[in-house]
């Protein structure tokens, strides 16, 4: 059977239907996961940031329309609610440039090199606020670079060079490992 | 609950899209792809985290309430879109109501309007033709004053003039009768009384008499009539 599009399932949300929610979680919970906790870069953090932007998502769909991308929609909310939440919690200072905290690792992790992960991770981290975005939202939300510059709300052409800049970066990081 | 490991969920998110159709573009966006798929070989292999368990059952029963407390709320028979419909097809049918009630209350009022104008024209031509009657009864009685003023130096005239008269002023007394009586006042009517009785025509006057004080019993008469 053919799967139901995000769109669709979200407009099933709307409508009342509790099953059409579980699997739109299902397929984004990971990404948008990950996209929040390399933002806030800690557990605590990212965890009351995910919850709340999911929470967002629930009271708003009714609002949703159909002709807006799930996927661009779900990120813009979650972007404008760790903005807001960041404004809020630290209204001097950037995003929190601290390592990420290990996570429990996954079975593939023994496969590959630690020393390159963590240094990448680092490198995410050391990012500049505004490439960051545009990176995890690449990376994570799999977001293009029209949906990139919707979301952080600037124009393509930056978006796509502030992309080009970080991945630029993180690549030298990788090779210099 | 199952839920998809992180590798499906990466592997759902790993979109190409086409950024521009400029071929340098397309250039810069394969190797963009190339060097993003390198990056996220290395973190996916490294480190996929996934929201802890409670973290899912929060979020889920977050939508489980609110889609409970909307059902609470508005009960699905009676949603607001529901709702909606209705209002819009209630205020249709109401308009056209009125318009159709308008449209039947202005055809009575239409026959009222020329029912009237029909009764205000009957009643202007009534008024015309009544005036028209009483100038043409003041004509008359102008004429018969004229006439019966002619009437007294004819008095001594010879007799066949006399008889002439006579006969004219029978005939224009009973044209007096049939007209309407009330044109007369008492005045004209003493004063014809008089002309009667200067003509000798008795008869006539004792009719005329009598008719007069029936109608006028207080009326004070004239010496000359009083006899």
């Amino acid at each position: 059977m053919r799967e139901r599009s995000d769109e669709a399932l979200m407009t099933a949300f709307g409508g009342g239907s509790m099953e059409a929610f579980t699997h739109l979680y299902e397929r984004h919970r990971g990404a948008l996961y990950r996209y929040v906790l390399r933002k806030a870069g800690d557990t605590a953090t990212a965890n009351d940031l995910y919850q709340g932007a999911w929470e967002k998502v629930i009271r708003a769909r009714e609002k949703y329309n159909q002709a807006v991308p799930f996927r661009a929609w779900l990120y813009r909310v979650t972007y404008n609610h760790a903005m807001d939440y960041f404004r809020r919690a630290r209204p001097d200072t950037d995003l929190k440039t601290d390592e990420l905290e290990s996570e429990a690792p996954g079975p593939e992790r023994q496969a590959l090199n630690e020393a390159r992960a963590a240094g990448l991770k680092l490198a995410i981290e050391q990012l500049p606020a505004e490439q960051k975005d545009v990176f995890l939202l690449k990376l994570e939300g799999g977001l293009n670079v029209d949906e990139i510059a919707t979301v952080t709300g600037v124009n393509r052409e930056t978006a796509k060079s502030r992309l080009r800049y970080a991945t630029a970066k993180l690549k030298n990081m990788l090779r210099e490992t | 609950m199952p839920l998809p490991s992180s590798k499906i969920c990466l592997g759902k998110h790993e979109r190409t899209h086409a950024m521009t159709s400029d071929p340098r573009d397309q250039t810069t966006e394969k190797t963009l792809e190339h060097d993003l798929g390198k990056i996220r070989s290395v973190l996916s292999g490294a480190d996929s985290p996934e929201p802890p368990d409670l973290l899912d059952q929060a979020v889920l029963n977050t939508a489980r309430r609110e889609l409970e407390s909307a059902e609470k709320k508005w009960p699905r028979r009676f949603s607001p879109r529901w709702l909606g419909a209705f209002a819009t097809a209630s205020v249709v049918i109401l308009a056209l109501g009125v318009i159709v009630q308008q449209e039947q209350e202005s055809t009575p009022f239409t026959n009222a309007e020329h029912g009237r104008v029909k009764l205000e024209n009957d009643a202007a031509v009534t008024a015309k033709k009544a005036a028209a009657d009483s100038q043409e009864m003041m004509k008359n009685a102008d004429r018969d004053e004229s006439k019966m003023s002619r009437a007294s130096p004819m008095a001594a005239a010879p007799a066949r003039a006399d008889e002439i008269l006579e006969q004219e002023l029978a005939d224009d007394l009973a044209g007096l009768e049939e007209a309407d009586a009330e044109i007369l006042t008492a005045e004209d009517w003493i004063s014809l009384m008089l002309q009667l009785q200067s003509s000798n025509q008795q008869a006539q006057l004792i009719e005329e008499l009598a008719a007069f004080k029936s109608a006028y019993p207080v009326y004070p008469l004239p010496p000359e009539l009083s006899n």
